[in-house]
């Protein structure tokens, strides 16, 4: 078990400067928020972490190989869910900012404040600081998140004690790899997950924005002739919603021939030939 | 996997090869979901009824075809050994008795065609986790990691192709994934134990290690979140299974756990964490009860206060109070399905479970709607029901040392039993306009058989007196 590329990123990273850069690099994910930018900062801090494994304990290759294997597997497997299914990884946010930062505060105060004294067998106190700082900004993001995707980073970062422990106090007991297995099985399911949510933002989009004003007439949407498409922002002044009823939808809203584009059809003077919803939709 | 001294054909491989084919049909032939679940529901009866009858005293078994079956043999895999003991055999009867539930009472909906694989699949992963007897580390240290792989499997049961809030499969995540680093930090102090046996700290260390990951792992109140979560958004009978199976996994590791190492119990604190946390969960299943909308939900928090009781008395782990955890296991598994086979139906005809949609469904489906209520009220204990001999005698138990707890139980189970009256109220009140919505003929029958077992079991507890006496050799 000799000197490695592994060891030598690990080496990078395995002290002060690194081991602060990798701990404000996971503290961003929380702040931030963006999925692209937490999927790839959890991403890089878990392949940082095992490479200062593999550099202050000299661990076996394949282990560490077997654990940049999991988090790369991992990474893209919930990154692909994220880029198929965009609109799941933007909603349910639970928490602006401010928030966060101050749950990030908070936590860091309450640790300095109590300072529990934790030190794990066998790791440096630096390490030991780094992992169970994973360990809780993961739990954090778990917390204050309900979105398969942001769940899954957080599973992700909480899964890096398990991990390093793993690895580091029981080795040649195989629980490195039956951990990585745990990690990319977490993975997957989260980016099923991801992949099986509705797509709220979509739906919401097609649904035509409630009137200012509301007259008790009927509903002119219910009695256009086949092939018309009511248009937001074009509603005759009869056109109405009564309060608690079902937002109108587009009977076809992925259809590419708008109404006033049809044969025989003529656009009223100044309207659009396109609906903006059908642009955005 | 490779057999190691085997007399004959290992069991194990037998019993592997009846999960793969199992999990194969049931995917190939996942159209007819219905015939799959029912075929898959007899077989996981049948193999269960062999296993708990099994006789491990003679070890070989000679088939009609003048083969010989070794029923003991080990398998073993990169120094993982798997083995059929007296101590794990009951356990895994009773994964299939759960799974074949499951089954039958799914053949009966029939919604989500991937659950009868998935019951396979997961059913083999906890036997797989069950006959685990031997690893390079103590198999306790290396079962919640395990866990964590079953938990992940569930989450695709948990979905069951709907739509819907993820938050129930999302929560199921977290137990395990926060107990795992205990047990593998746990794992290395025992290591440690051979080499300075005298050292009082290295004991106390991995106690106190072991006994936090346990209790992680039981998900006591704040971790409960994700069954009433799972009772809302997933279908119910996938909510039943899963939770069933990791509860049961997680009572057979405690066991485990302070059998093969009586210092986690005697020099840990374990006795305070399990009574404050139980407790904690008993009261807040009961409370939460009270302000619920939806029956799923309800019915979650009701198991959650009953689950609240069994991690209760884990308390004093002994002879007598695992008689008492398996007393309320088993009948928390009769109410339970006894509520999902009145939900499963419910669901099925009107489509969603918030108890605004169940207004006057009573009328149209008594036999399924008297499940929902004997089977919901089984989960806190109600006079009449299959609960309340378990609860009954855990109150009692209680009572002697402090009655004060006792009491604050018996108030919470006050808030789930208002819940239950309000649904009992919407689904037998009057409704304006006349359902057509009917109830078929199996799920009478399915409520009837439910519901006379409910009976049997609330007017005659001492029927599971053989059955708890035979499991209590796997846990004490």
């Amino acid at each position: 078990m000799g000197f490695s590329p592994f060891s030598a990123i690990g080496l990078l990273f395995a002290n002060g400067p690194g081991i602060l850069l990798l701990s404000a690099l996971t503290a961003s994910i929380v702040l931030f928020w963006h999925w692209r930018w937490a999927l790839s900062a959890a991403v890089i801090t878990l392949l940082a972490l095992s490479s200062i494994l593999a550099a202050l304990h000299t661990l076996n290759p394949l282990v560490t190989v077997g654990q940049w294997l999991a988090s790369v597997v991992a990474g893209v497997l919930l990154g692909l869910a994220g880029y198929f299914h965009p609109t799941a990884a933007n909603t349910h946010t639970n928490s602006n900012w401010l928030l966060r930062l101050i749950a990030l505060a908070f936590i860091m105060g309450a640790w300095w404040v109590i300072d529990p004294g934790v030190s794990l067998p066998l790791f440096t106190q630096g390490e030991t600081d780094l992992i169970l700082w994973l360990g809780l900004c993961g739990l954090l993001i778990v917390s204050l998140s309900s979105t398969p995707l942001h769940t899954g980073i957080g599973l992700l970062l909480m899964v890096a004690p398990l991990q390093a422990i793993a690895a580091v106090l029981l080795p040649g007991s195989g629980m490195a790899i039956i951990v990585s297995i745990a990690q990319i099985l977490l993975a997957l399911s989260c980016a099923y997950l991801v992949l099986a949510q509705p797509s709220l933002v979509r739906e919401s989009r097609r649904t035509l924005p409630l009137p200012s004003e509301t007259t008790p007439t009927p509903l002119t949407a219910q009695t256009s002739q086949p092939g018309q498409t009511a248009q937001p922002g074009t509603s005759q002044p009869g056109q109405t919603s009564q309060p608690g009823q079902t937002p109108l939808r587009f009977p076809k809203p992925r259809q590419q021939q708008p109404a006033s584009l049809a044969t025989g059809v003529t656009p009223k003077p100044g309207q659009e030939p396109q609906a903006p919803v059908e642009k955005s939709a | 996997m490779t057999p190691v001294n085997a007399a004959g054909l290992p069991f194990l491989l037998l019993i592997f090869g009846f999960y793969l084919v199992a999990a194969g049909a049931s995917f190939y032939l996942r159209a007819w979901v219905r015939w799959v679940a029912l075929g898959g529901a007899v077989a996981a009866l049948l193999v269960a009824a062999w296993l708990w009858s099994l006789d491990l005293s003679l070890p070989l078994w000679v088939l009609p075809t003048g083969w010989t079956v070794d029923l003991e043999a080990p398998l073993q895999l990169s120094g993982y050994t798997f083995q059929l003991q007296a101590v794990n055999a009951p356990v895994i009867a009773i994964y299939l008795l759960i799974a074949a539930l499951a089954l039958l009472i799914h053949a009966l909906s029939g919604a989500d065609d991937a659950f009868p694989t998935l019951v396979w699949l997961i059913a083999g992963g906890y036997t797989l986790g069950a006959l685990l007897t031997s690893a390079p580390t103590p198999p306790v240290v290396a079962a919640p990691v395990l866990l964590i792989i079953l938990t992940a499997l569930s989450v695709y049961a948990l979905q069951g192709g709907r739509p819907m809030s993820q938050s129930g499969p999302l929560r199921a995540l977290l137990p395990p994934v926060l107990a795992a680093p205990l047990f593998l930090i746990g794992g290395w102090w025992i290591e440690q134990i051979p080499l300075n046996p005298q050292e009082l700290a290295i004991t106390q260390s991995a106690g106190a290690l072991l006994s936090l990951g346990v209790l992680l792992l039981l998900a006591p109140f704040p971790l409960h979140g994700a069954w009433p979560a799972a009772g809302e958004s997933s279908p119910p009978v996938a909510m039943m299974f899963v939770s069933m199976l990791y509860q049961l996994a997680v009572l057979h590791l405690a066991a485990q756990t302070v059998n093969a190492f009586p210092f986690v119990y005697r020099q840990s604190d374990w006795s305070l964490w399990m009574s404050a946390l139980g407790l904690m969960t008993a009261l807040w299943g009961g409370i939460a009860a009270i302000g619920a909308t939806h029956a799923g939900r309800l019915w979650g928090y009701a198991a959650v206060h009953d689950w609240g009781l069994i991690v209760l008395a884990l308390a004093t782990p002994g002879l007598r109070s695992w008689t008492l955890v398996l007393f309320l296991f088993v009948l928390r598994a009769i109410s339970m399905a006894t509520t999902v086979v009145g939900l499963s139906a419910l669901e099925q005809q009107t489509g969603s479970l918030e108890m605004t949609r169940l207004r006057g469904v009573g009328l149209r489906m008594p036999w399924s709607s008297a499940a929902v209520l004997l089977g919901g009220l089984g989960l806190v204990g109600f006079p009449l029901t299959a609960g309340f001999a378990g609860h009954w005698a855990t109150l009692q138990s209680l009572a002697v040392v402090d009655w004060r707890p006792a009491m604050a139980i018996v108030v919470a189970s006050v808030g789930i039993m208002l819940g239950f009256v309000r649904l009992a109220r919407l689904m037998f009140g009057a409704h304006e306009a006349r359902l057509s919505i009917r109830e078929s003929a199996w799920s009478v029958g399915a409520a009837t058989v439910a519901l006379a077992i409910t009976i049997a079991v609330a007017t005659t507890p001492q029927l599971l007196n053989e059955f708890i006496t035979r499991a209590l050799a796997a846990f004490a």
